[in-house]
């Protein structure tokens, strides 16, 4: 198996369109090996380690893309620390699904990045909803929609996203994504329970 | 500026010091401003949580690709095949150094083939797309390609999805063998105003598969200007170049 340097990954992720999805294929084959590893330190089943191994690289690329990972240490001690991790959490299970339980919200939410009093207020409101029924709204706000926001998710600039769907420019882009979201909010509200 | 565009400015983080400070104790106070925080958070989790599913979905495609690789390799761990295949290495090196010495003369299309065997034995999910584009993607993996090459037929005339479904039709005819009408979806691919652009390239390996001299002159052009405008593939099409 041809293994590319952590370079030539970094790079491939950070100049985006078709040559990241090859570089996101290539960071998964990297570290391949971690999941073995994982099963023996970890007494975890293959299954499981490969999931931790997933989110590992899922974790590696949104931080590489948003330019967070800073090439301190290399990306193999990198990719390794969180996988680590990941398996822990695995390990602790029912600690993570308590807290999980207890605010009905992901532990990696953007509600986390806002300062207590504004947190608290936010988090009181989202306390009360659900978000199974979102997954549900997705579906109904079309594919065109979807496929805008996703990519926007995943850390493409809007610039990125009009070459890759042919809207003619970003600004074009950035309406309709914005337009989508607003399509979303307003699913939510009229399907409030 | 909407109330939408305020708020997504906030968490990309976009506004001064002082509009975010603004931004922070409004949140705190004012109930719609919170409620719209929190359909906006709870909305972007959702988008967060379906990507990671989209990712998962490929890296589990992926999973299986690596380990059916790696498997043949595994058999080799049994001493006698192990020193068995040194003598076998060993003779294969020496044919290889003869081979290279007496009649060097790299085949393209051999490596043209190779490259379509590593890179296009499965195509990756794509995000968020169209249920018919998957479907097509999911033919052509089971390798159910008049499927797949019908599917993206109809697909080349969807706006949205037109340059995913051409270069996807192009890698189903360059496997099924039929190189002039991978060249020319390729050829089409190769206009199309995208942020990365492999047509090109592909479009040469199509033509190094075709075999005739006047195909091979024509990808060693193109080749040439995939290295020299730095397009997607230019890395291996700078390796090609200096065997071709």
């Amino acid at each position: 198996m041809m293994l590319h340097s952590d370079n030539e990954i970094i790079e491939g992720l950070k100049r985006g369109g078709s040559q990241r999805q090859i570089s996101e294929r290539d960071l998964y084959k990297a570290y391949f090996y971690l999941i073995a590893h994982g099963t023996k330190k970890y007494k975890i089943s293959t299954e499981d380690a490969a999931s931790a191994y997933s989110d590992t690289i899922i974790s590696l690329i949104h931080q590489i893309v948003n330019r967070k990972f800073e090439g301190r240490s290399a990306l193999k001690s990198y990719a390794y620390q969180i996988f680590s991790n990941k398996c822990v959490d695995l390990l602790r299970k029912e600690t993570t699904n308590k807290r999980k339980a207890e605010y009905g919200i992901p532990l990696d939410s953007l509600v986390y990045e806002l300062p207590d009093a504004a947190r608290n207020a936010v988090q009181q409101i989202i306390a009360k909803d659900d978000y199974s029924r979102l997954t549900k709204m997705l579906m109904e706000v079309g594919g065109k929609c979807k496929q805008l926001l996703l990519f926007f998710e995943d850390g493409y600039s809007d610039k990125e996203i009009a070459g890759m769907t042919e809207y003619n420019s970003a600004e074009v882009v950035k309406t309709s994504r914005l337009r989508c979201m607003e399509k979303l909010r307003t699913l939510l509200k009229i399907n409030k329970r | 500026m909407t109330d939408l565009e305020y708020i997504a400015q906030y968490f990309d983080g976009e506004l001064s010091e002082d509009a975010k400070k603004a931004f922070e104790e409004r949140c705190a106070k004012d109930e719609v401003l919170a409620e719209q925080v929190a359909q906006y958070i709870m909305i972007k989790d959702a988008l967060k949580l379906e990507l990671a599913q989209h990712k998962k979905a490929r890296f589990a495609q992926l999973y299986e690709d690596v380990l059916a690789a790696e498997k043949p390799q595994e058999k080799q761990n049994y001493p006698l095949i192990r020193k068995l295949s040194l003598y076998a290495a060993a003779a294969c090196l020496a044919l290889v150094a003869a081979w290279l010495i007496f009649f060097r003369s790299p085949d393209s299309k051999v490596m043209a083939r190779d490259y379509i065997a590593a890179n296009f034995n499965n195509l990756g999910v794509t995000m968020g797309a169209s249920d018919q584009l998957q479907q097509g993607i999911a033919a052509f993996n089971k390798k159910d390609y008049p499927t797949a090459i019908s599917i993206f037929e109809t697909l080349t005339n969807d706006n949205t999805f037109r340059a995913e479904a051409v270069k996807n039709l192009g890698i189903t005819y360059l496997i099924t063998g039929e190189y002039d009408k991978a060249i020319a979806a390729f050829d089409e691919l190769s206009k199309m105003d995208l942020y990365t652009n492999p047509g090109l390239f592909y479009k040469s390996i199509a033509l190094l598969n075709k075999g005739d001299k006047e195909s091979h002159e024509q990808a060693k052009i193109n080749l040439e200007q995939v290295v020299s405008k730095d397009l997607a593939g230019s890395k291996e099409a700078k390796a090609w170049l200096d065997k071709l």
